[in-house]
């Protein structure tokens, strides 16, 4: 066997060296063609020579580098970018979908690299001319965030994964998810103060939905020179749910209050969560055809989830294909993050005005909760699980149940809290196609 | 109409107004047509309990999707039998293994480097 393998060894050899002498040796006619090119060579080089030094092609290079053309706002958007990635690592903020803006973010900074050309969607349109000639890999994948294409599938993935099972439990959840959507209207009429355009301003607005696809759905539709910085805005506040909701719940309500044990949910049977989509579908998308894209891939997803015919689908719609489209997502959205866009006043308000949506939101849906309970004398609702009306699935839910407990350590809030919490999508959804239905071209 | 809305405030408010009232609407339908649904399954499930009352004393509950308090018992105790069934099948399914793998030297030509070992005589 040792032998074997020897002989093979040596073999390769031979040949090896029989090939390069056979290059070396070649017939006298190709000599000589390669002897008159060596000779043209030697003459440009020794050109070369004399027009270009050592220093001068040194020089070049590195006027080439990124680090020769970088200025401050590049170096600042770097440093935002690595302070989202501490965020998304470190301290596990919204990491699944911060993790990929801030690397989209990083790389579209870098001087030179030319990862993202903005020019290419500049007026709103696509320049598919421009993009088949010069488009790179970035430019192709924000298509899907141009298009609305990614916020729907990862709709149909987030219905997929959702039961509206504590919502048809209690229809009035509905209501709370409804009233949370005050901070959306709230915002836009802030940013309207502020000079935004009504479209910005609707963009801006639906940050206070705390649903990150529908913001980026909204945004690239009606305002795409803002999409960075809403994204991020929507992003970072949603995962700062648990830092920016308790002292407004606390605030607007009482220790009585946050006390108060709700009723055990009824058992909701199949048949009602197989119609539930399919119900919602219709009625929402004839009164609002304009949020029929959303609307319909949310409940899509959901109905291929309670069927249970079809797992496969469904586990495919709820693992793969909301990761791959969450990471396609991410980079291209992280992407449109350049120091021109990002580096302004207006980036500044958005971020001020999408922390004060967030405290609308939640204060709407803990005084409606409040208002309910004012008109009902049994079935009392605790208004901390109004808060969860905003559709931040299902941090906000949590928060609910964590500041539920500390008032009250054996009062469970988390199924009541999801009712509002998954009634949030559809409220926030909703909010998004009325508004692209009024600003929309 | 964008430029309009820009400088006109009442316009503004107008569609915040408008926004949020639609939102209110359209979730109050849901809400309806959901408790209206509930009623209606319940009354389509109480119509079929006469029927059964004649066989069990006690009223069928709604179907669910949810395991009943009733069943629990039950339940796990058919989960134990499937669960000691496997377990005796699998049993016996394998001999007992040492859990230690090992290659075995079998001289110079073995089904691991033999070439002959992967022909096959087609003809």
């Amino acid at each position: 066997m040792k032998n074997k393998s020897l002989f093979l060894v040596l073999l390769l050899l031979c040949t090896g060296f029989c090939t390069n002498l056979s290059a070396q040796n070649a017939p006298s006619d190709t000599v000589s063609t390669v002897q008159v090119s060596q000779n043209d060579v030697t003459e440009q080089s020794e050109a070369m020579d004399k027009n270009i030094s050592i220093a001068d092609t040194l020089k070049k290079f590195v006027s080439t580098m990124g680090f020769a053309t970088m200025t401050w706002k590049t170096v600042v958007m770097l440093l935002v970018a690595f302070l989202l990635l501490y965020l998304a690592i470190v301290k596990g903020f919204e990491p699944l979908l911060l993790l990929p803006i801030a690397f989209g973010m990083l790389l579209t900074n870098i001087p030179l690299a030319g990862m993202f050309h903005s020019e290419l969607f500049a007026d709103g349109h696509v320049h598919w001319d421009a993009l088949s000639q010069g488009g790179g890999l970035i430019d192709y994948l924000y298509l899907g965030v141009k298009m609305g294409i990614y916020p729907c599938i990862i709709f149909v993935g987030i219905g997929a994964m959702t039961d509206f099972g504590p919502l048809l439990a209690n229809p009035k959840s509905l209501l709370l998810g409804a009233a949370a959507q005050l901070g959306i209207f709230a915002t836009f009429i802030a940013a309207i103060a502020l000079e935004f355009t009504p479209a910005q301003a609707a963009s801006i607005g639906i940050i206070g939905g705390a649903d990150g696809p529908t913001a980026i759905f909204l945004t690239s539709k009606l305002a795409p020179e803002l999409l960075g910085p809403i994204a991020v805005a929507a992003y970072s506040y949603m995962a700062l749910v648990p830092v920016i909701q308790p002292p407004i719940m606390r605030l607007l309500t009482t220790k009585k209050e946050r006390q108060i044990k709700m009723q055990q949910l009824r058992a909701v049977s199949r048949v009602e969560k197989i119609l539930f989509p399919i119900i919602v579908t219709v009625i929402v998308s004839l009164t609002l055809p304009s949020a029929a894209a959303l609307i319909g891939c949310l409940m899509f997803g959901n109905l291929m989830r309670e069927s249970g015919v079809v797992e496969r689908l469904t586990k495919t719609v709820q693992n793969e294909l909301m990761n791959i489209v969450t990471v396609f997502l991410g980079i291209s959205v992280g992407a449109t993050t350049t120091a021109e866009t990002f580096l302004n006043l207006q980036t500044v308000m958005i971020l001020a005005i999408g922390i004060v949506a967030f405290g609308m939101g939640t204060a709407g849906g803990v005084l409606l909760a409040k208002l309910l309970n004012v008109f009902s004398s049994r079935n009392k609702i605790n208004p901390l699980i109004g808060s969860a009306g905003v559709s931040a699935v299902p941090m906000a839910a949590r928060v609910s149940q964590i500041e539920g407990q500390k008032a009250d350590p054996h009062n469970y809030l988390l199924m009541h809290a999801m009712g509002p919490n998954v009634a949030g999508v559809i409220g926030s959804a909703v909010a998004a196609g009325i508004l692209l239905s009024m600003m929309g071209s | 109409m964008q430029l309009l809305l820009a400088i006109n405030w009442s316009n503004a408010l107008m569609v915040v107004w408008a926004g949020f009232t639609i939102v209110i609407i359209i979730l109050c339908l849901l809400v309806l047509l959901l408790l209206l649904f509930n009623k209606i399954l319940t009354y389509s499930a109480g119509k079929h309990q006469p029927a059964k009352q004649v066989l069990q004393p006690q009223p069928e509950p709604v179907k669910t999707d949810t395991v009943s308090v009733n069943n629990d018992n039950s339940q796990s105790n058919d989960i134990a039998a499937i669960s000691a069934a496997l377990y005796l099948y699998f049993a016996e399914v394998h001999d007992g293994e040492s859990n230690v793998l090992t290659i075995q030297r079998t001289g110079d030509d073995s089904a691991w480097n033999a070439k002959i070992f992967g022909l096959n005589n087609t003809l």
